[in-house]
Parts: structure tokens; sequence; C-alpha cells
């Protein structure tokens, strides 16, 4: 407004605070540019590739260097753990073998996953101690390749004072038309009847003995792996079982295997078609097969280092 | 007092009967909650072990190696020994409880030491084995047991029974006992069986009077515990009982301390009054009726008092004060007397004035009247005074004055009254006496006064006095009286002064 001549200007009431809070943004300003100026190189830094992502080297190293993988049945792992220093020298590579103490479990449906593992950056392969049929291996997208073929033991306690069953003995009593041992010349004792009846969608193995699962008796003594298949034959003198040749029966285990036919549960029994309960160890993979799996395979289907591990289990290399 | 004594006693006693009763009744109220409480602890306790019992039971019903191997010894000739070590590999070991396993025909497989068990499993047996654990309490080997049984499958086949029980021996109920603060009994048809009070050969019948079980005399409050599926007859009762006489003795001693505290508070309250009382309120009291006393115009006699505390000040400043007042009282008495006597008083004759005299005449002639007695009135002039005045001056005068006084005092009595009501006229009334008397002591006095030689700077003067004598009647008024008492004068004056003239009209 003007007043005598003069402009007169009328501030609001309070303190006048407006001239420190300027310097005080401005110096404020200064101080967060300065800030900003010296972090720059830092950020620069921290977002060089080489410094941050150092895993794509590593990618590449992995490729090079990563251990081919396998994993599945018990019965085929203690093969390949048998023979995994002349395979890791045979492909110049190491193998990274998951069996009895892996969080990837044992049996053949955990060889099946860690087959359908397999990529270009980590090369899997899986075993099974039991052929796929063709329509799962199909379905699946699997490729099977036989390997050896592992007698099936016939095990009784052993204080049990038989020693050989026939072929039809051993099918009556796991079927359950024979129920006591005094029908087979032991003493007057039922007869229990221990199965590990797995892989049930699968050919061979069990069904060597009896087709399907429904033939065997109905009050059998199911269990869930060999261990416990042999504990319990070996708890009771009036058990019957089964188990494959690869299980390495220890000191304390008061079994006994017995003649079928009269026949030892040998590879020659079986190459010659004595010996009738068998199953067929296998390898399977999924997908474009690498140099080094194939290797593995070539070596495990016709080296002597394999043909001497697959005695020593009385097992029957397929191309035998 | 000794009414008041006893009334102070009998309130005392009701209050603490009241007092007593109240928390008598406040303690069984909470005690009966406590019981509960404590009843509902015990209860749960026993829900955790039956919990603990069943859920163990139920682990190895359901555990599937013991399925396999219990059927294998139940229906398949197996040797019991591999089933009794897989089961102690798979239950762990067994600390407190006792476990049996029996076959579906009641063969034992496990736990065959502990027969009692063993039975009652085989009792079991006939009826459908229960797929889920239940719970059961017995009475085996003179002692409580909590079981928990389930039937034993496979394949859904029953193969026998498992049995786990924990026996709730002296030592558990002793703990029971610890932690919970009540003591226990197990009582079958009204007898004791087992109790933690310690006198299980002294109690016999559990008999009930009042909701309370008196043991030797102690009564206990009594809370029966349910038992989970009781397993029929021949099983005792659980029973908690708290002690209640423990809750009365606290109660007495809590009341007795009461007492004694209320007692010694009392004595001390009773020693502080009596010091308030004499040492504060006594003394403030003395302090009122002084005060009263003072303000109604007395001041009583006061004395020194020793000082020993702040109201031995106060008093004694209080008597200070009214020693001055008294002090203060007398030289006012003495200056009114004074300003007294000076308002009544001729100031240079020392006689009577004319104030005096008017306030004074009718008393005395009131006074006459009632005692019957004659009053005599003297209404005396100086003669020729304005000469003595005018000749020797005015001190001379006043010397005149003063003497004639002087005459006057010596020449009544003490009950005469003597006034300067003028210039140089005096009055005098005679009280009682009679006119001849009156006029004997008129004539006294002209005759003194006339012989009277005043000595007044080097001069020697002399006056005489002329006097009016009046008899006062009954029903005279005053003026008329001093009327009749100038006419006298004036005669006097009239017939040559000097003289005494009397009126007798």
């Amino acid at each position: 407004m003007e007043h005598s001549g003069r402009r007169v200007c009328f501030l609001p009431a309070g303190p006048v605070c407006g001239p420190y809070a300027a310097v005080a943004a401005t110096v404020l300003s200064v101080l967060c540019l300065w800030i900003g100026v010296l972090l720059l190189p830092l950020q620069a830094l921290a977002s060089d590739p080489s410094q941050t992502r150092p895993e794509t080297r590593l990618v590449k190293v992995g490729v090079e260097g990563q251990p081919v993988v396998g994993s599945g049945a018990h019965f085929v792992w203690i093969l390949f753990k048998d023979l995994q220093a002349d395979l890791e020298r045979h492909i110049g590579r190491p193998i990274k073998l998951y069996g009895e103490d892996s969080m990837y479990g044992v049996g053949c449906n955990a060889g099946i996953k860690m087959a359908r593992r397999n990529s270009p950056e980590m090369e899997t392969f899986g075993f099974v101690c039991c052929p796929l049929s063709t329509e799962e291996a199909e379905k699946e997208g699997l490729t099977v390749y036989p390997l050896a073929l592992e007698p099936i033991y016939i095990i009784v306690h052993e204080s049990n004072p038989i020693d050989s069953l026939t072929l039809e003995q051993v099918r009556a009593i796991f079927s359950g038309r024979i129920r006591n041992w005094r029908e087979v010349g032991g003493p007057d004792r039922s007869i229990v009847v221990v199965t590990r009846l797995h892989c049930k969608q699968r050919p061979g193995h069990w069904k060597t003995i009896l087709p399907t699962a429904d033939d065997f008796r109905k009050d059998r003594i199911n269990v869930k792996g060999a261990k416990p298949m042999v504990r319990t034959v070996s708890d009771f003198s009036n058990a019957i079982g089964h188990v494959g040749s690869g299980w390495q029966i220890k000191p304390d285990d008061r079994i006994k295997i017995i003649r079928v036919n009269g026949y030892e549960p040998t590879a020659e029994n079986l190459k010659a078609g004595n010996y009738p309960f068998y199953r067929l160890q296998s390898i399977v993979t999924y997908g474009p097969v690498s140099r080094d799996v194939a290797k593995i395979i070539e070596f495990m289907k016709k080296s002597e280092e394999f043909n001497r591990v697959a005695r020593k289990y009385n097992m029957l290399r397929v191309d035998e | 007092m000794i009414t008041f004594v006893l009334g102070l006693v009998l309130l005392f006693t009701t209050a603490m009967t009241v007092f007593y009763l109240n928390q008598k009744s406040l303690l069984l109220s909470e005690s009966e909650l406590h019981l509960n409480n404590i009843a509902a602890l015990i209860t749960d306790h026993l829900s955790t072990l039956e919990r603990e019992l069943e859920q163990r039971v139920s682990m190895i019903n359901s555990n599937a190696v013991i399925q396999q191997y219990m059927f294998i010894v139940a229906e398949l000739e197996g040797e019991p020994e591999s089933f009794r070590r897989i089961f102690t590999e798979q239950v762990g070991p067994l600390q407190d409880e006792r476990a049996v396993v029996i076959t579906g025909n009641g063969g034992v497989v496990v736990g065959g030491e502990h027969r009692d068990l063993v039975d009652f499993a085989r009792r079991r047996l006939p009826a459908e084995p229960p797929p889920r654990s239940e719970i059961t309490y017995i009475y085996t080997r003179g002692r409580l047991e909590i079981l928990a049984y389930a039937g034993m499958f496979y394949q859904d086949r029953p193969t026998g029974l498992v049995l786990i029980g924990r026996p709730l021996d002296e030592r558990f109920l002793e703990l029971l006992k610890h932690r919970s603060g009540g003591d226990l009994f197990l009582v079958l048809d009204g007898k004791v069986l087992h109790c933690t009070v310690g006198h299980e050969g002294e109690i016999s019948a559990f008999g009930l009077e009042d909701d309370l079980l008196r043991v030797k005399d102690v009564p206990y409050r009594v809370r029966r515990i349910d038992l989970k599926g009781k397993a029929g007859g021949g099983v005792p009762e659980l029973w908690l009982g708290v002690n209640q006489q423990r809750l009365f003795d606290f109660l007495d001693r809590f009341l007795l301390t009461s007492v004694i505290i209320t007692l010694i508070g009392g004595a001390a309250t009773l020693v502080f009054g009596i010091y308030l009382i004499r040492r504060i309120v006594r003394p403030i009291w003395k302090l009122v009726n002084l005060t009263q006393s003072v303000s109604s115009g007395n001041l009583p006699q006061v004395h020194e008092v020793p000082i020993h505390d702040e109201m031995d000040y106060l008093t004694s400043g209080f008597y200070s004060m009214v020693e001055s007042l008294k002090k203060d009282r007398q030289k006012i008495e003495e200056a009114n007397r004074l300003l007294l006597q000076q308002a009544i008083t001729d100031h240079l004759t020392g006689l009577y004035n004319r104030r005096y005299f008017n306030e004074i005449l009718p008393k005395l002639l009131s006074l006459n009247r009632r005692k019957g007695t004659m009053m005599h009135i003297l209404l005396m002039d100086i003669d020729n005074f304005k000469r003595i005045n005018d000749t020797y001056g005015h001190a001379c005068g006043d010397a005149v004055l003063i003497a004639f006084a002087e005459i006057l005092k010596k020449t009544t009595r003490k009950s005469d009254f003597c006034f300067r009501i003028g210039g140089e006229e005096f009055v005098l009334i005679l009280n009682a006496g009679t006119l001849e008397g009156a006029v004997t002591t008129a004539e006294k006095i002209r005759v003194r006064v006339e012989g009277e030689r005043i000595r007044f700077s080097g001069a020697e003067v002399s006056c005489t006095v002329s006097i009016g004598v009046v008899k006062a009647e009954k029903d005279v008024d005053p003026d008329e009286l001093l009327k009749m008492a100038d006419r006298a004068l004036y005669s006097a004056k009239n017939q040559g002064r000097n003289r005494v003239c009397v009126n007798l009209d």
C-alpha cells in the first residue's frame, strides 16, 4: 500500500525464519551434491559385470568340471560304487553317485527322477533294478540301457533245515498254497512269507516268482526294502523271503540262501537258464546323451572291470 | 468411667468377633476356590498323563514293523523274542510304565511278569479290541494305575492287544501333594486305602460331615477327582483334601497378631492421648477459660509457669499478657478515677463542682426519701468577693476561695457534700441531722470565715459569707429546693450579709 509516498510492507507476525531456512537448504543441497559425486565411482564399481556376476564364468567352469550325476536303485548303485574310480578315470571327470545315504532317495523311481534332470548344465543318468516297459519309457522320454541280470535269492532263517526247494514249491509257498514247512520236508511250523513287491507296473523282478501281487498269499509280510527283508527273515525261524544278489549279507544276518531246483543262484546258472528268479539291472537316460554318459554306459556294458564286479555279486552281463 | 471402659471393651470384642467371622467366611470362600483350582490342576495333570499314555499306545499300534511282527507272532507262530527285540527298539525304554502285549488268543508276548495287567488285558479280549487307545484306571498291587490300551491290527485283522500302565503309587501321590499343597485320599467303598496325611492306619472310614472329612479331629475340605473310564467296581476313588484346620490356625494367628497390634496401638494412642490432653488440650482449655474470663472483663490471678515446651511458652506469654492487662487496667482505672474526680471536682478548691451537684442532689433526695432521713442544703456566697478581686486581683480572689473551701472541708463531716457551684457560690449538703444542726454548722462556717485572715502578697485579707439554709422536704424538687435556698441566701444578703438565714417554707 502507498503511505506518505513510500511503499509500506506488512510482514506476517512470528519468527522470521525464511533466510535461515534458505541458507540451510542451500548447504544441504551442496552437501548432497558432493556425496553424490563421491559415490558415483563406487556405484560404477558395483555395476562392473566382472565384479557382480562371477557366476557367468562359474557356469562355464561348471560345464567342464561338474560331475556327472547318477542315482537310483540300490542294487545298481553298488555296482557303480565299486567302479566309480575306474569310471572317473575313463571319462576324465568326477562322477557323483547318490545312494543309500542320500536325500535323493534310493530306488528305481529316484533313478528315473534323476535321469529326467539331465541338461547341458548337469549331465545325469539313473539306474533301475527292473526293466521299464516300452510304454513307460516312451511316456517318460527315457532310454533304457540294460546292464546285467541279477539273481533273486530265496532266503530263509539259518536254522531252517530246508536247503533247497523246487520252483513249484517256492511258488506254492509264496502263493500260500503251502503254508507249513512240514509240507516241504521241514518242521511243523507255519510259513511266514516276507515280500518286497515294488515297481508293480514294471516287468520282471519278483514277477519271476509269481506274475502279480495278487498271486502272493494275502497274509504275507510286506516290507519296505531289502534291509527289513533280511532283518525279518533273520528274526523269525519260519520266515522265507527274497532279496537281490547285490545285497551284502552281514555276518550277523541269520539267513541262508536256498537252492532252487537244486541250483545255486549264480551267473552261470542264470546264463544256463537253470535259476529261475532274476531281475534286469539297467541305466536310464533322458534326452540327448552326452559324450561322457555314453562313455559310462559303454564302459559298464563292455569293460572287464564291470565283469569283475558283476561276478562278485553273482550278476550276469546282458550281452554274455 | 467404668461403664465407658466396659463399653469400650465390649465394642472392641464385638468388632474383633465380627472381623474374625468375616475373615473366616472369606477364608473359607477362598479355600473353596483354591480347592477347586487344585482339583482342576490335578485333573489336568492326570489328563496329561493319560494323553501321553494314549499317544504312546497309538504310536505302538500304528507302527508298521510292530504290526508285522505282531502278526507273525500271533498268527504265524513267530518267535516272541523277535517281537520283544523289535518292540524294545521301536518303543524305547520304559521307566515308570509297564507294558503288556498279548495275542488275540491271550498269549503273552511282552510283559509276562506283569500278571495283573496281563489278566486285565485278557479280560478285555473277548470284546472287540478298540482300534484307538482307551484309558482306564485300575487298582492293583495296592495302588492306582492308569492304563492305556488299544487293539493291534495287521491288514485290518486283529492280532492282539497292547497295554501300557502308569502306576500312581505313593511316590506319585506324594509328588502331587507337594505340587498342589493338598492331601490325597484313595477311598474304596468308604474305606481309606491310602492317604498322604500319614494316618492311614487310624483312618478307617471315609465319612463326610457337612462336606468335611475329619482326620483325627482335623477337618479337611475335600473334592473328588474324576478318573476317566474307571474300570468298574474295585477301583478306588481319588479325593483331594485341604486341611481346613491349618487355615483356621493361620486365621487364629492372624487374629492374635491383629489383637496384639490393636492393643499396642490402642495403648500407644491412649498414652499419646493422655499426653495430648495433659500437655496440649488441658493448657488450651485453661487458656480458653482465661480468654473468656478476660473477655468478660475479669482478670484472674495468674502465676509463673515453668517452661518445658511451646505450650508453656504460650501459657507464660498469655499470663504475662494478663499481668500487663491488669497493670493497664489499674492505670486506666486510676486515670478514670482522676477523670471522674476532675469531672466532679472544682479544680481550684478541690470541692465538688456544679455538675456533680446537679447529678447527686436528686440521688441524695431519693435516698433520704427511702431512708426517711432529713437532709439540709446550705447555699453560701462570699460577701463582696468582687471587691476583693478588684482590690487584690484575681489571684488573691482564688486564694480566698481556696481558704473558704478549706474551712468547709474542716467544718463538715465525711457524710456531707461540699460543692462550688459558681464563682463565689458554694453549697453544702448535710446528710441526716436536724435543721438546728444545719444552722449550727452554717453559723460555725460563717464564724470561721469571718475570723480567717488570708495572707497574700504581704497583705492580709479577710472576708465574710452569707448562708441560706433550707430543709429538704420529702417531695421537694431539686430545682425548687435550690431556689428555696437561694431565697434564704438572698434574704441574708439583704439583711446585711455575714449572716445565716433559714427558709422555713
